[in-house]
């Protein structure tokens, strides 16, 4: 059981050293949107660190939703979902892999870049430190609901718009809570009460997620 | 009391019949406790000590608030159905359901808005309350959107049931945002412990407001539960009979 967990981990990672480049993709958008934020305000505007935590979370957000698109589409096409589906390992177990899988390769990328995006937005030292350890705490949240929103729209040729119309939505309290830690850090206040609840939530996304994945998994047909 | 007629309604032709013979009355009866519930909210019940003639909105505004909530879930209980029990019309209640409660969502909030400017001073403050309510519009149509994408019927509302089941979070999260955050949305006058916060002259045009939406609502669905029946069968024969003789 575990055995196949792992095959599953390890096949993603070969399929993202075949593709080549196509891991940065995430990345080279991520920065791209933080690029577009800043050169669409004045320059050293003084709120602009206020706002930073906000849109670390979104371009992070849109970045990881994006990036997760054709998780379950390849998989669909090849035909590698209904091995999954026949295999004795139980389906949910596979899911929280492919989801795994998908935080390790999309999500820990982006994490690793994150803490150049919030120098470029002005944060301070402190309210970086807690911006990033939310990031870190609430990604897997964000990757699940993102794995869940391309489980569902597998079957599509192309999920385009309507795969963040579904996913943002069930995003947000990540969002509201995470931007929140940084805040409360910058402004000297306790900020481990929204890190927990961040936290929470995406133990909460672990648990409950690779369920709705398999069951989304089995729409694809036998 | 004979209960075959339940098990019965999921028989596509029983069930277009019914839905055909019970929708006018649910009308009639939503009608009723509508004309009521404006003439007592609107002229009978005095106006507020506070707030004026102002508060009358709420006669609008509660009810939708109410049913925005009470159609989610009505919506996450029938994806529920979908995804055990594969039943046919609850897939049909599900795609059905989702526009009347997005649409009273979209009431809920314009209705607040309006009452939120001479009251607060303000269309709109990004509070608990308010946002929740503004993530159940986006929900609602997330699933709507869903469920339009699949070109398979079927495979599309289970699709949509998924998603409506991970996104009923968000229903406790709207009824407990003013208890859980300081908000400055009030808190609930009627489903609370103890007597309503409201006088009988305010509450029960309310309560009929509330009711007979809800009436509505149900007539309203059950109308395009008949459309979508009949759309999905649209090759059988008992629907061309359906349509020869009864003219729909």
């Amino acid at each position: 059981m575990t055995g196949a967990a792992l095959a599953i981990l390890q096949r993603e990672w070969l399929l993202t050293r075949q593709r080549g480049a196509a891991w940065m993709q995430p990345l080279v958008f991520f920065a791209v949107v933080i690029t577009a934020f800043v050169l669409g305000t004045e320059p050293g505007a003084p709120w602009l660190s206020a706002a930073a935590p906000a849109l670390i979370w979104v371009a992070l957000l849109l970045a990881l939703i994006i990036g997760s698109e054709r998780a379950f589409r390849d998989d669909a096409r090849s035909g590698f979902l209904q091995q999954m589906m026949r295999s004795p390992a139980p389906l949910p177990l596979l899911m929280l892999a492919k989801l795994a899988a998908q935080w390790l390769l999309v999500a820990i990328p982006l994490l690793l870049a994150a803490p150049l995006g919030m120098a470029a937005l002005d944060m301070s030292a402190r309210a970086m430190l807690s911006c990033w350890l939310a990031l870190l705490l609430g990604s897997p949240a964000l990757s699940a609901i993102a794995g869940l929103g391309a489980a569902l729209t597998a079957s599509l040729p192309r999920a385009g718009i309507l795969l963040p119309l579904c996913v943002l939505p069930l995003c947000l309290p990540v969002i509201i809570f995470g931007s929140g830690v940084a805040r409360a850090a910058d402004a000297g206040l306790d900020s481990a009460g929204a890190l927990y609840f961040v936290a929470s939530i995406s133990l909460l996304c672990l648990c409950g997620l690779p369920f709705a994945c398999s069951a989304a998994a089995k729409l694809q047909g036998p | 009391m004979n209960w075959s007629w339940f098990h019965k309604l999921g028989s596509p032709p029983y069930f277009d019949q019914r839905a055909r013979a019970w929708a006018p009355w649910l009308e009639l009866i939503a009608l009723a406790l509508v004309a009521y519930g404006l003439v007592g909210g609107l002229w009978l019940a005095p106006p507020d000590y506070q707030q004026g003639e102002v508060y009358r909105i709420i006669y609008v505004h509660v009810p939708a608030a109410w049913l925005s909530l009470a159609l989610y879930s009505a919506m996450a209980v029938s994806s529920v159905v979908v995804v055990v029990w594969r039943m046919k019309l609850a897939e049909s209640a599900l795609v059905c359901l989702a526009p009347v409660g997005a649409s009273f969502t979209a009431l809920a909030l314009a209705t607040g808005m309006i009452w939120g400017k001479p009251t607060w001073g303000a269309y709109w403050v990004w509070d608990a309350r308010l946002t929740s309510e503004l993530v159940l519009l986006f929900l609602y149509l997330g699933v709507i959107a869903l469920n339009n994408a699949m070109p398979d019927a079927r495979r599309g509302a289970r699709a949509a049931a998924l998603l409506a089941i991970v996104g009923w979070v968000n229903v406790p999260i709207v009824h407990y945002s003013v208890e859980w955050w300081n908000s400055l949305h009030q808190t609930a006058s009627i489903m609370r412990l103890g007597r309503p916060a409201l006088d009988a002259s305010m509450l029960w045009p309310l309560l009929a407001m509330a009711l007979g939406l809800s009436f509505f609502s149900a007539a309203n669905v059950l109308r395009r539960m008949r459309a979508e029946n009949l759309r999905r069968n649209a090759r059988q024969r008992w629907t061309r009979e359906q349509v020869e003789t009864a003219g729909v």
